[in-house]
């Protein structure tokens, strides 16, 4: 399962999808939980739009993980504002994004992953 | 095959047709990339009236909306693709972002041997709960006055503050 939420939706608070994955997380562990689901915690997304309208084809994603039953790993997702160019690194929760300190802000290599 | 979710109270159809959730602008739809695409009315006939939930009188028509709908259309599926390509579908997925999102986690939960992966975007899961903690919010903003209302000023001071104490990057604070 790919779970997915923006922190900036202006719908549905985040912290409802937090709230279900902790529960999860209470129920089957750490390492049993993450052997199916990966949940990213999107700053700026909001609900189908935002500040970071994030795209990041989650379809291909899954197919991915499905057919070579390899976890994704390092995914990026792009901002799809129309004259944006920036991207940023897809951090399995409770990783967030961190800008290293230098480089382009607007580049997902310029971040890392932080708990 | 890929099952696409979204809609709920409305009854409108999902045609399977369109794009899904998060996909890059520039990324084929899932028919064009040779999935069997499909998606329902989630098991009633829609009325023009918003929110309008009447529906739910007729026993089975409630059962579809919180679920049955997702499995019987599934299973459709998988009978016109054994009709018409004499073999089962490699993957069977569920997409769906809000309350399509929602429906994908009851794909994975109530009808888990159906599907090979789900993708589930801020999912309208809990929904009663979840309007009545709207209402709370709402409360607090409207209480005493509006006093507890946070201006976009006194946002924006309060962020510079904490940017200046922590010396976080302006552009990445701001952007």
């Amino acid at each position: 399962m790919l779970l997915l939420h923006g922190t900036a939706d202006e719908s549905i608070t985040p912290y409802n999808t937090v709230s279900y994955y902790e529960r999860l997380r209470a129920r089957y562990g750490l390492a049993g939980l993450t052997s199916f689901i990966r949940f990213y915690l999107v700053p700026g997304y909001g609900h189908y739009s935002g500040i970071f309208d994030a795209r990041w084809d989650p379809l291909d994603v899954l197919d991915a993980w499905v057919s070579t039953g390899r976890a994704p790993k390092a995914l990026v997702a792009d901002d799809a504002n129309q004259g944006s160019r920036r991207s940023r690194p897809l951090c399995a929760y409770p990783a967030w994004p961190k800008y290293v300190g230098k480089g382009d802000p607007n580049a997902a290599a310029s971040f890392t992953f932080t708990d | 095959m890929v099952q696409l979710g979204g809609r709920f109270f409305d009854g409108k159809l999902v045609t399977g047709l369109g794009a899904t959730v998060g996909a890059r602008p520039g990324t084929p739809l899932p028919l064009a990339q040779g999935y069997v695409t499909l998606g329902s009315d989630s098991g009633h006939r829609g009325k023009k009236t918003v929110g309008d939930a009447t529906f739910a009188l007729n026993e089975e028509a409630l059962r579809n909306s919180v679920g049955d709908q997702i499995k019987k259309v599934n299973d459709v599926a998988f009978a016109l693709i054994h009709r018409r390509c004499e073999r089962a579908p490699i993957h069977s997925y569920f997409v769906g972002g809000s309350q399509g999102g929602h429906e994908a986690l009851i794909a994975a939960q109530l009808f888990g041997k159906d599907f090979d992966g789900v993708v589930s975007v801020f999912p309208a899961y809990n929904f009663t709960l979840l309007q009545l903690g709207s209402n709370a919010v709402a409360k607090a903003g409207y209480a005493d006055g509006g006093s507890g209302w946070l201006s976009e000023g006194k946002l924006w001071q309060d962020v510079a503050a904490a940017r200046d104490s922590r010396r976080i990057h302006h552009s990445v604070q701001y952007s």
